[in-house]
């Protein structure tokens, strides 16, 4: 079909389309070795390994079928809880990133002074993300992005005495040391824990303000222009105009979140897969581990495009 | 007559009426835009505030970290965190590996992405729409799935302890976040139109020089993106260096994380013997010095940052990335 028609009398010349279609596959071909070489591979290799005992004397691999399997969702108490406490935060945390860095982006986006200034500063969460210069700075323990607001943590900071702390640490948490005086030590200590809990949040959206950011700049104003000679209010405006047009980026920003926040290295599920791998040397165990959560993460994210991927407005064709 | 009175004060009431109604627009306006102002200012504060507390408290000795009433000018300057800091963190060493794998990450993503992501913008294959979803697959995997298989295969090619693991995989588009940058270049070559394909191959060109010659040099804002987000983002990975390479030749990410447990652990090793005084004090160099360290760290990235953060805000817009 594609071949024949340079093919006549002269056997080896390819067609102008075979040409292309080599050159297509040439510039892809990197990415594929490198798939298959640092992602197919290893994957299978770790679902293989997920059927094994392995022991580390000699490295030697067992096979035992589903035991690994078995043991992840009967014996073992602590993974499935970890896993859904995880799948939890996800849940939590996604909505509040979106909105906070929704908001903050249609604000940074507006004509205020020192825009320049204020853009650089929101980004800054992004270029110092060292996982452990945040954790010493919000004093967060390992249990990371815990599950309800105010239960956190302080296995990370170096603070004994709390009283001295929330006394000489001026900022968020001074903010709350003076709600203490108002609120009394209960209601203010939860507060507390909120505010410090959402500045961590709001570090981790540096990258979603771009996007939406970027994505606001993307929209013509002529749009805004016709929808406020048709009469739309400030709110009809956005609800009307911004709001389907960067739908599809609020997508990639979800994705992005979930992906990220189960990534994070501090989450207890990611430390206890390495735990059980370079601690306990359980190699077997915790490639089933990390298939499950592997697996966990993909069925997430497909249930949750199918559901957002439905709503969301586009633009004409590309 | 009373028909003109009251035509004037008909006149004069709406008069009233509009300069009222504009008056409050305006001072609403006005209202909006310092409120807008109040809360980014706030937010902003949430962003800078971990950055002053780090700094101030680095420059602060243990006597004004404990004092009440200094908060944030340390009362005497000293550098004596930042000289422990600077050998607890072999930090000639360490940096010199951070930017190792830094850079060499970084040019390793720009080639490859920039490559593999035209590839799938200007060619129509139809293997793409399986290959496609395949990248963007591998963003979702987390690491850890593929960590113990990836540990064997590099110690087989002999390759642990070294930043061969973090520099070959991303000159083959995968590496820290590759996919990512794939997408993104995808995203870039996608808009660029095809005339300028069709008049290039009517001048006998090939695929390869379209793209060196024509294509690449158009991709300077996605170029930018992408090294300057490799580039932060294998400086301040400190998962899998912590892997791959031994303590001793680590980043400066890595050595940070042992660096505060080794802090800590002398800290608790004096806090039995001594007096609840000179306990704070401890606590408080200990924290004194966990920032300079911390500091030491980022300010590269903060530097680089400083100098280009235009580029990091702009040139997202520009890369077509969104629409």
């Amino acid at each position: 079909m594609s071949g024949t028609s340079a093919r006549v009398g002269r056997p080896f010349t390819t067609s102008l389309e075979q040409k292309r279609r080599i050159e297509g596959w040439a510039f892809i071909l990197p990415w594929v070795g490198g798939f298959l070489l640092f992602v197919a591979w290893p994957l299978a290799y770790s679902l293989y390994l997920s059927f094994q005992k392995v022991s580390v004397a000699g490295f030697r691999a067992q096979p035992v079928g589903l035991q690994n399997y078995k043991q992840i969702f009967i014996f073992d108490t602590a993974f499935l809880p970890m896993l859904l406490r995880t799948v939890g935060n996800v849940l939590v945390d996604t909505p509040v990133i979106l909105f906070f860095s929704l908001v903050v982006a249609v604000m940074l986006n507006k004509e205020v002074g020192g825009r320049a200034f204020l853009r650089s500063l929101f980004f800054l969460p992004v270029v110092i993300g060292t996982g452990y210069v945040i954790r010493e700075l919000f004093g967060q323990g390992v249990g990371g992005i815990s599950v309800a607001l105010g239960i956190e943590g302080d296995a990370g900071s170096l603070a004994v005495d709390a009283a001295a702390v929330t006394a000489k640490t001026p900022s968020i948490v001074n903010v709350s040391a003076a709600l203490n005086a108002f609120l009394g030590a209960d209601v203010a200590s939860a507060v507390n824990k909120f505010l410090n809990r959402l500045g961590l949040v709001l570090w981790r959206s540096g990258i979603q303000i771009l996007l939406f950011l970027a994505g606001l700049q993307g929209i013509s104003i002529t749009l805004y222009e016709a929808a406020r000679i048709d009469g739309a209010s400030e709110w009809e405006v956005f609800w009307k105009v911004t709001f389907p047009i960067i739908s599809p980026i609020m997508l990639a920003v979800i994705i992005f979140t979930i992906i990220d926040t189960f990534v994070d290295v501090f989450n207890e599920v990611v430390a206890y897969i390495h735990a059980q791998a370079f601690q306990s040397f359980n190699f077997g165990y915790s490639s089933a581990l990390a298939w499950t959560y592997f697996l966990t993460v993909f069925i997430l994210i497909t249930i949750v495009t199918a559901m957002v991927g439905r709503r969301v407005f586009y633009r004409g064709s590309r | 007559m009373r028909g003109r009175i009251a035509g004037a004060w008909r006149r004069l009431a709406q008069w009233r009426d509009t300069r009222s109604m504009v008056i409050r627009h305006r001072s609403y306006k006005a209202f909006l835009g310092v409120a807008l102002y109040l809360v980014l200012l706030s937010l902003g504060f949430v962003f800078l505030y971990p950055v002053i507390y780090m700094v101030s408290t680095s420059l602060m000795t243990p006597a004004d970290l404990v004092a009440p009433d200094v908060l944030y000018i340390p009362t005497a300057f000293r550098l004596d965190n930042y000289q422990i800091a600077w050998l607890g963190l072999s930090f000639v060493k360490s940096a010199g590996t951070s930017a190792a794998i830094s850079l060499l990450g970084a040019l390793g993503h720009l080639l490859s992405c920039s490559l593999i992501g035209y590839g799938f913008a200007r060619y129509k294959l139809k293997a793409h729409k399986l290959l496609f979803p395949l990248v963007v697959f591998t963003l979702i995997v987390p690491p850890q799935t593929l960590l113990v298989p990836l540990y064997i295969q590099f110690s087989r090619y002999g390759w642990m302890n070294t930043i061969l693991p973090f520099v070959v995989p991303a000159f083959v588009g995968q590496g820290l976040k590759g996919a990512l940058f794939v997408i993104v270049f995808r995203q870039f070559f996608t808009q660029l139109p095809w005339e300028l394909d069709d008049s290039a191959r009517i001048d006998g060109a090939g695929g390869w020089r379209i793209f060196t010659k024509i294509m690449l040099p158009l991709s300077r804002s996605a170029m930018l993106v992408v090294f300057l987000f490799s580039m932060v983002w294998h400086w301040n990975d400190h998962y899998l260096p912590g892997i791959f390479l031994r303590l001793e030749s680590t980043t400066l990410a890595v050595r940070l994380k042992s660096f505060w447990s080794v802090v800590r652990a002398a800290h608790a090793a004096v806090l039995q013997t001594t007096s609840s005084y000179q306990q704070e004090l401890m606590q408080a160099h200990s924290e004194g010095v966990g920032m300079a360290a911390s500091f030491l760290v980022i300010v590269a990235p903060l530097v680089v940052y400083l100098f280009l953060q235009r580029y990091f805000t702009e040139s997202v817009e520009r890369t077509g990335l969104v629409e």
